[in-house]
């Protein structure tokens, strides 16, 4: 009887092992893929088929938000790049870079008795026909840009420099038209040839201009929108 | 008498459950042969008890070997191409049947004093 328990119990605790080792391993292999039934594969497919278009979808969006943001980056580039236009414009006419240029150079000698409103007027008239960008005796005119003769001496400032003949002029622009303006009839040189000054003016492919020294900064003058 | 083997069959199958060995899937196949074997050679031994023709150390090396040459048979079978893992399901089935049907009637006759010789199922 007892060798009978005993190997009856051996042989049920091995079954039991293999019972539910089979069991758990015939459940891991039937939630495989490769055991399902027709329908349920189908049904799982139809199911990721669906989740796989909206996920597409969202694809498409996040790219077209990608463009998006793609696109507003490109226009502050293109924002920068007409801030530093503006501002290379701006340096331009306020005369705080050197250019260089097409123009005309009017010199006038040792011997004419120029009086500072004759410059004054000679810039005038540049200024007026079109001129770019002036400087006298290679010094830039610009927006802050004054004249002064001392009625002892004569002797000419612009701005704090000294100014002694001869006088040269460089204007930078369209060098036929700076011409034409300059000599217009009744025009300003017509004017000086009455005092005996006869200015040489040359039109010159290419002349360069300083810029001024110093730019003036200001801290009364406040933005009106 | 039933006690301690239902706690072996018990304590087995508990611990196959926390051991949790996973059996390679294509092995599965083969396993459950040997499984049904086991299973004859568990109902084949109640039935022997019964007759008195029980051999512990037979119903042991039975077990073991009937479980490994099934599931062997099974490999085999798939090997060369014959579903001899068929044959063994039918083969196994067929005993089992008959065996579980032999134990009844030892029971039933033994509380009833049925004859046993008399063999409507």
């Amino acid at each position: 009887m007892n060798k009978k328990q005993i190997a009856l119990t051996v042989i049920l605790f091995f079954f039991g092992i293999l019972t539910t080792t089979q069991y758990r391993s015939h459940v891991s292999s039937y939630s495989d893929l490769e055991n399902q039934e027709q329908e349920y594969l189908a049904a799982m497919a139809r199911e990721l088929t669906t989740k796989k278009r909206l996920i597409d979808s969202e694809i498409i969006e996040l790219e077209r938000r990608l463009f998006e943001l793609e696109n507003s980056n490109s226009s502050s580039k293109v924002i920068v790049e007409n801030l530093t236009a503006e501002i290379n414009n701006l340096q331009k006419i306020n005369s705080t870079v050197p250019v260089k240029g097409p123009g005309i150079i009017l010199t006038i000698d040792n011997s004419s008795p120029v009086i500072y409103t004759d410059l004054v007027k000679i810039i005038n008239e540049l200024w007026n026909s079109g001129a770019e960008a002036i400087s006298v005796n290679d010094i830039r005119v610009s927006s802050r840009t004054y004249f002064y003769q001392s009625d002892e001496t004569y002797q000419m400032t612009m701005n704090t420099n000294l100014l002694d003949a001869p006088y040269s002029i460089k204007a930078l622009g369209n060098p036929q038209v700076l011409k034409t303006g300059i000599e217009l009839p009744g025009g300003i040189i017509d004017n000086l040839k009455l005092y005996g000054i006869h200015p040489d003016i040359n039109t010159i492919p290419e002349i360069s201009l300083p810029g001024i020294d110093s730019v003036p900064s200001y801290s009364y003058a406040k933005e009106i929108n | 008498m039933w006690f301690l083997p239902f706690l072996g069959l018990f304590v087995g199958a508990a611990l196959g459950y926390l051991l949790n060995i996973e059996i390679p899937a294509h092995l599965v196949k083969y396993f459950s042969v040997a499984f049904l074997a086991a299973l004859d050679t568990i109902f084949g031994g109640i039935k022997s008890i019964q007759d008195g023709s029980f051999e512990g150390i037979l119903l042991i090396t039975g077990f073991f070997t009937n479980m490994l040459v099934a599931g062997f048979f099974a490999y085999i079978g798939d090997s060369i191409g014959v579903d001899l893992y068929l044959a063994a399901v039918f083969a196994f089935g067929v005993r089992i049947f008959s065996n579980i049907s032999q134990i009844r009637h030892n029971i039933i006759s033994k509380y009833f004093k049925i004859n046993r010789n008399d063999n409507n199922e």
